[in-house]
């Protein structure tokens, strides 16, 4: 089976998590502990501050990247909250200015990133990084001239918020990928996003999106395999998100999938909303779960609602 | 023909006593001023656990449709009324001294867990239950035959509603699957895409009957009301609910709700499992409603029906669609309006 090499992927990954853990008893929940620990959840990552987070998650790409931030020719930042795109101002004032005080503009400054282009990525829920990464990649595409895009994604629940959504257990970080022509750790094979509108309304259709999450999973798995040529059995590895743990031996068997090919977890960390797959991917390629020529399955849900499925091979290659 | 009939308020018995209207039919009712009169019946105030003894003298037929389909009750509570209703009424046909049939209504679902082609006869050997009804009309049926009486057993398969207008008397576990899934409520279902679904109409199963009494008596046979190998493909009956649906809801026209994945047993399983663990009170009504008549489709079986190809055979496809335009004009069969049909009879 031959497969379109692309010579676009990712080359540095980076995420980060803050320091304070705590226990599901301890968090506001609206199931029972036990029931979300029967689902494979411990507790939860809370951040002060999840901006910093973004800081911690790009130097780490940068650094993997072997690039440095004057070389970025564009950032994009992904938030699953409107929140999570508002960085609070030095000097608030009670005027319609503090809406305009960008997280992205503030990580190009607080980082250096003095070359790239900035723009947001939202709307997407916990699939914003993977649109990130899509719109990143197409602008490698469309534009020749550009080199690196780096995306990072950042989603911190208010203070006291509820930690419970959908029976997932949320918990606060960050992600960066930088996104280039060489020196790709993963090349980038297929893409597929469905978006189904009819679900906007998440507490109205709550039970809906819950039902529907397998049927649209399967489609957009099936989808992106069929765009990369790919057979289920010729993914060798799946990168799980943090969401319950029982429901991806549903979906890989759904997808006829072999479900020895689930990535296991190391470190449990809840769902992150955005950074859950970027967690684990760096986690299986910091742990040798991954070799070069391997084929591997991300995907994730996002209320919206859309479903992202993406595949990549592993490249290892070298930084020159 | 003085004709005995059990389940008269049931799904089934309005249609069966029309079909047997050239015979008087007598039906047993628990409430008789409760209960719409019908031109050719008679109703008789009793159940199974008071039978009108002064009628025995007349009676020469019994068709005996009465059953609980509660698919959730312990099977103590269905043994009641399945089991030893039924073995009363047998006592009860004993000092009928002209009786010579007695028909017991039995459904396909006693074959259990079994697959592949299923003959008419009896079954001695109790198949693995999917659940405690299946159970109870499995022992009643044991009872039926090993009784000394001229009995007859028609295992009938799931009666979908009314050929002509759609109608359902009393909506079921098909129904409220049904229901879960126009609404997007059901994201797989159990069985292969190639298991048939065995839908049959009122008219067709009442027709079944009356013809089934108009012949001899074979004392100890077993039929089939079913559609036998005319039985729509569960991915067949899907993908013509979707298209149904597709015309009366936005989401289904648009893509956003979907025919639901077919999984096998253990994919299924592992669901479950994943909706009783959440606790979600809506997530466990729609398993449940799932699960007393989803399991069926797992064990992919053919059902011989020698006696049925007599019967003008229902379109399922015609069947189908107006079942669903009834339940749909009727809030499911909620309404506490008069039923509207949806067809003008034929």
């Amino acid at each position: 089976m031959s497969i379109q090499k692309t010579s676009i992927g990712l080359r540095g990954l980076g995420c980060a998590l803050p320091e304070r853990f705590t226990p599901l008893a301890e968090l506001p929940l609206k199931s029972t502990p036990e029931t979300l620990a029967a689902f494979g959840f411990t507790g939860a990552y809370l951040a002060e501050d999840a901006h910093q987070l973004a800081v911690a998650a790009t130097q780490k790409a940068l650094t993997d990247a072997e690039v440095l931030p004057r070389e970025i020719d564009a950032l994009l930042f992904a938030g699953a909250l409107p929140l999570a795109h508002q960085r609070p101002s030095e000097q608030p004032s009670s005027t319609p200015l503090n809406g305009f005080c960008y997280v992205g503009s503030w990580l190009q400054e607080e980082i250096g990133l003095d070359r790239a282009s900035v723009s947001g990525i939202a709307q997407q829920g916990c699939a914003g990084m993977f649109s990130a990464l899509r719109v990143a990649r197409a602008l490698l595409t469309a534009e020749p001239h550009l080199e690196h895009v780096l995306c990072v994604g950042a989603d911190a629940l208010p203070a006291g918020a509820c930690r419970e959504i959908l029976y997932n257990v949320i918990s606060d970080a960050a992600c960066a990928a930088v996104v280039s022509r060489t020196a790709l750790r993963h090349r980038w094979l297929a893409f597929h996003q469905i978006s189904k509108g009819f679900y906007w309304d998440v507490p109205t259709k709550e039970r809906e999106i819950i039902a529907a999450y397998f049927p649209a999973a399967r489609a957009a798995i099936n989808r992106v395999l069929s765009e990369a040529s790919l057979r289920p059995e010729d993914i060798d590895v799946v990168i799980p998100t943090g969401v319950n743990a029982t429901s991806w031996p549903i979906l890989l068997r759904l997808c006829g999938i072999p479900e020895k090919r689930l990535y296991t977890p190391q470190h449990r960390f809840g769902h992150t909303i955005a950074a859950d797959t970027f967690l684990l991917l760096e986690e299986a390629q910091a742990t040798g779960a991954l070799a070069p020529g391997m084929r591997v399955l991300l995907f994730t849900y996002g209320f919206g609602s859309s479903w992202c499925a993406l595949v990549l091979e592993v490249a290892g290659e070298e930084k020159q | 023909m003085n004709i005995l009939l059990t389940g008269f308020t049931g799904n089934l018995g309005k249609e069966i006593a029309k079909q047997l209207a050239p015979h008087r039919v007598l039906a047993l009712v628990r409430e008789r001023g409760c209960v719409e009169p019908m031109d050719g019946v008679e109703l008789l105030q009793g159940d199974l656990e008071h039978l009108p003894e002064s009628i025995a003298p007349e009676v020469e037929v019994i068709v005996h449709s009465a059953a609980s389909t509660a698919f959730r009750v312990p099977i103590e509570d269905l043994r009641r009324t399945n089991v030893e209703g039924t073995s009363r009424l047998l006592e009860f046909a004993q000092t009928c001294p002209r009786l010579h049939r007695f028909l017991h209504l039995s459904t396909t679902c006693v074959c259990g867990d079994l697959t592949g082609f299923v003959p008419e006869a009896p079954l001695t050997k109790a198949p693995r239950f999917v659940n405690a009804y299946e159970q109870s009309k499995w022992e009643a049926e044991q009872v039926v035959l090993a009784s000394a009486l001229p009995v007859e057993i028609a295992r009938l398969s799931i009666a979908a509603g009314s050929e002509r207008d759609g109608s359902v008397r009393r909506p079921g576990a098909l129904h409220h699957t049904l229901y879960w899934l126009y609404k997007g409520l059901i994201p797989m279902l159990p069985g292969q895409a190639d298991s048939p679904v065995d839908l049959i109409s009122t008219e067709f199963a009442a027709a079944a009957v009356a013809t089934l009494i108009a012949a001899d008596i074979s004392p100890g046979r077993v039929v089939h009301i079913s559609s036998g190998d005319h039985a729509p493909k569960l991915s067949e009956l899907l993908n013509f609910l979707a298209s149904l649906f597709v015309e009366r809801n936005r989401a289904w026209a648009s893509g956003a709700i979907v025919t639901p994945e077919i999984a096998d047993a253990h994919t299924f399983a592992l669901f479950q499992n994943s909706a009783r663990q959440s606790g979600d009170l809506l997530f466990q009504r729609v398993c449940e409603d799932a699960e007393s008549f989803l399991p069926g489709l797992l064990h992919s079986r053919t059902l011989a029906t020698s006696f049925v190809h007599q019967i003008p055979l229902f379109n399922w496809r015609v069947l189908t669609e107006r079942v669903f335009t009834w339940l749909l004009a009727n809030h499911w069969g909620r309404s506490t309006r008069a039923p509207q049909p949806c067809y003008a009879p034929a």
